[in-house]
């Protein structure tokens, strides 16, 4: 019963009128960049990043971190659900249910039902997270250089073969970012690295720039030059039906089980290399929708398609913090910007960890029960509010973005040219959008690309250079042969319906990226 | 160039800006009195600039049959035509004035706060200024 | 930029009036599009980038290709790289003889509205230190609204100068980020 101990110890951390208020503001920003498509919790991080320089302690900052992720969760959903737009990309699964609950007058359910699931999966996957998060702590004390390489190629191969319509571009995109992660002096030699005899180049290209860089001002260009679109209609909410948090008995008995089964797809999905909440809120729903008796009403409206999805949703996000506080090791966008967070307070996410930074990890578990809490608190009652802040013209927004944008990238260090090198990987990550190339690869690539090469030395120097080290290993050799199967996964439709002699038609399983 | 001798005139056409919402409702109802006085054709212009995400003035799906009930109910000759993404509503009525030689355009009216005017622009004010011919402000 | 093109004018024929629906103009944009020349040009360059790539990884200043060095994962990744870009271009260039589509690649709509864009970030950039954040921010607001497609300058002035100074204040008393006071030396 340690660890609840120190949940406990957690607690009163978080519990202090200042990390309350980080948390608020943490999941006020979150669930506004939630609402609005096009931005998500991984820029809102980056954004956040310089100005938690200057914070003495990192515990406010992950705080605020995990409030915005929280956040924009449930935000996405309300768009989602309202208006048939999904404001992130886990909430795709939600916005065909959702939308025609809220179509059918059953708006209020829908939102009650997707928040209140969020908050309950929240809370499983959160002690899910507390339990299991220092016995693989301990077991990855006994990785070695080779198996930390296995698991970072699995973790690269698996989100960009999942993420994305096509696999070369999925991998163009990831090794894009394995070379912008070498620009720079070599940590070992000290060598320069495709610098070009720039000095300016010699520190490396800061994963902040180049998710600034990709996220906002890339999104920004794309969002330009695709033009107008036709407005979305909102629809009203209904007159409060009664029942209790706006969900009748008939509606509760129909949510639970959903719920509780969309957190047990989201929390392991999250914690294997699966690419983020994508792949289990569209397992939760078609899991939901074989499971119902009433089958027809899927499509039409029905409550489960909206509990399931969201419960995975939110399960899946404590499932991510499982390898990236344990193994050092993201497997989404926004789990890389958390990574460089870390960094930043010069910590390193791993097995020591749970030791050396038990008062933070704790707090950090902590303040997602707290973060729930608000959240379900907030998210009801200010609809209305959310749904202003669509009504905000796109030229004014996106000038806002680029504004801060701008602003997030001067106060990382206050140079000109790093404000043009993020400018530039902008217009790189506009000719990606334009030409359909995923770009969440691209940042874990940057990311993980120097500890990628780092344990691969590291393994090559323990056996004097010899190759086999990978493959002998067989830790290490099983891990390799997921990540392969992992790459062929996307294809398996296509290979059976190949191996029952029918002709292949579509082409692969396919999740949007970003976050 | 069609010779207007040689068809039959045809009759004026009042052109309505019309918003989803009390004010747009009674610029309608307005218009259908004048054409019903006048003889008249009724042109509804439902605009958006489409330049966000959700716009409150743009009419959705059910509320242009409601207002396509509305005019067949009262019997009068009439058109609604929605724009998005193209022009500034104000100069979507405008030209739809123009282009059908319009003897009247009705718009709803309220009242702004200075502050609001500024933010939001005052279509209205530039259809009284711009318009060529009279027009006439409904206040809900 | 200049505003969009009109996709339909408003009827010219008076005579032929009916009580019919209501006619929807507004323009239609196809956003899942392909393109044939598009993705050669960018497999073509990504061929190129790779190619001096590797030029500069042969510069990198260490003997030989150790595995231990480095410059050898550079080397397997820049080669994965060219294989990829040789694969992209194959990939369209087989849907192209096969389909004549191509790979997908959205239109180039509003290219002068991204052009003064790109300008004005650069602008931005260099003016932000002389000018002082509050002023550079107020106007780049202003410009980006107005190359984005706003048409309406009062509404931007006013959110402008008051976004920038909201974050002047926010950032410089409250969170002690340095931002540049320039001319106005608040």
């Amino acid at each position: 019963m340690t660890s609840f101990a120190e949940l406990l110890g957690g607690f009163g951390t978080v519990l202090t009128p200042e990390n309350l208020l980080f948390a608020i503001v943490g999941v006020t920003l979150g669930t506004l960049v939630g609402v609005l498509p096009g931005i998500g919790p991984a820029v809102t991080i980056a954004l956040l990043l310089p100005v938690t320089y200057n914070f003495e302690s990192p515990i406010p900052a992950f705080i605020m971190f995990a409030g915005i992720y929280y956040g924009a969760m449930y935000g996405g959903s309300t768009t989602s659900i309202l208006l048939n737009t999904p404001g992130e990309s886990a909430s795709v699964a939600t916005a065909i249910e959702g939308h025609e609950m809220a179509k059918r007058g059953q708006a209020r359910a829908a939102l009650a039902t997707a928040a209140i699931g969020s908050f309950v999966a929240a809370l499983i996957s959160t002690v899910l997270l507390a339990l299991v998060a220092k016995p693989i702590g301990h077991l990855a004390v006994s990785f070695r250089a080779t198996d930390y390489f296995a698991l970072m190629i699995l973790a690269l191969v698996t989100v960009t073969s999942l993420v994305g319509s096509s696999l070369v571009r999925g991998m163009a995109a990831l090794l894009l970012g394995v070379i912008i992660g070498f620009i720079g002096l070599d940590s070992q030699s000290g060598q320069a690295r495709f610098t070009f005899d720039s000095p300016a180049l010699f520190n490396g290209v800061d994963v902040v720039l180049l998710i600034i860089g990709l996220f906002a001002i890339g999104e920004t260009l794309y969002v330009l030059v695709k033009g107008r679109t036709r407005p979305g209609v909102v629809q009203p909410l209904e007159p409060v039906k009664g029942g209790f948090m706006w969900l009748n008995k008939e509606q509760w008995r129909r949510s639970w089980g959903p719920w509780l089964r969309g957190a047990g797809f989201g929390f392991p999905f999250g914690v294997l290399p699966s690419g983020g909440a994508e792949l289990p809120t569209f397992l939760s729903y078609s899991y939901e929708k074989q499971r119902s008796r009433g089958k027809d009403e899927f499509g039409k409206g029905a409550i489960e398609g909206v509990a399931g999805p969201e419960a995975a949703n939110n399960a899946s996000f404590s499932g991510v913090l499982v390898p990236l506080l344990t193994l050092g090791l993201p497997t989404s966008a926004t789990a890389a910007v958390l990574l460089a967070a870390f960094k930043i307070f010069n910590l390193q996410p791993g097995p020591q960890l749970f030791e050396t930074e038990s008062d933070l990890v704790w707090a950090l578990i902590a303040s997602l029960f707290v973060g729930n809490v608000m959240l379900l608190a907030l998210n009801l009652p200010l609809i209305r509010l959310w749904v202003k802040v669509l009504e905000i013209p796109r030229p004014a927004l996106y000038a806002g973005i680029l504004v801060f944008a701008t602003l997030g990238i001067y106060a990382v260090s206050g140079a000109i040219t790093d404000i043009l090198i993020a400018y530039a990987i902008g217009i790189i990550g506009f000719f990606m959008r334009q030409f359909d190339f995923p770009i969440a690869p691209t940042i874990l690539g940057a990311i993980l690309g120097p500890e990628l090469e780092l344990q691969f030395r590291r393994a090559l120097k323990i056996s004097d250079g010899d190759l086999s080290v990978f493959v002998s290993r067989p830790l290490s050799l099983s891990i390799l042969v997921l990540a392969a199967l992992a790459l062929a996964l996307p294809y398996l439709p296509k290979l059976i319906a190949i191996l029952r002699g029918r002709p292949a038609e579509g082409s692969k399983i396919s999740f949007a990226d970003e976050d | 160039m069609t010779q207007r001798g040689m068809t039959p005139q045809p009759p004026p056409t009042i052109v309505v800006g019309y918003i989803p919402n009390e004010l747009g409702a009674a610029a309608v109802r307005t218009a259908i009195a004048e054409a019903r006085l006048r003889g008249g054709f009724v042109h509804v212009v439902n605009a958006s600039r489409g330049e966000s995400y959700v716009d409150r003035h743009l009419a959705d799906a059910d509320e242009l049959n409601e207002l396509d009930r509305l005019l067949s109910d009262s019997g009068v000759p009439h058109q609604v035509v929605q724009r998005v993404g193209l022009a500034e509503p104000a100069a979507e009525i405008l030209d739809a004035a123009r282009e059908t030689s319009a003897v009247l355009v009705v718009i709803g009216l309220r009242h702004r706060t200075p502050v609001g005017k500024l933010l939001l622009g005052s279509t209205a004010q530039r259809i009284l200024l711009d318009a060529p011919c009279p027009v006439l402000a409904v206040k809900a | 930029m200049s505003s969009p093109d009109s996709t339909g004018s408003a009827p010219e024929d008076l005579g032929g009036r009916s009580t019919a629906g209501p006619a929807v103009n507004e323009l239609d944009e196809d956003h899942s599009s392909t393109s044939t020349l598009g993705p050669f040009l960018v497999g073509g360059f990504m061929l190129v980038v790779g190619l001096v790539l590797l030029q500069q990884t042969f510069k990198i200043n260490a003997e030989g290709f150790d595995p231990l060095g480095p410059k050898f994962f550079p080397l397997i990744v820049i080669c994965l790289w060219l294989l990829l870009s040789v694969l992209y271009l194959l990939q369209h260039t087989l849907r192209v003889v096969r389909h004549r589509t191509g790979l997908a690649a959205e239109r180039f709509d509003h290219m002068l509205g991204a052009g003064a864009l790109v300008v004005l970030l650069v602008v931005y950039a260099y003016v932000l230190d002389p000018l002082g954040y509050w002023i550079a921010t107020s106007i780049f607001f202003v410009g980006s609204a107005r190359a984005m497609g706003s048409r309406n300058l009062a509404r931007d002035i006013v959110i402008g100068i008051g976004l920038a100074l909201l974050v002047y204040l926010s950032f410089t008393r409250a969170l002690n980020v340095h931002l540049p006071e320039g001319v106005l030396g608040l």
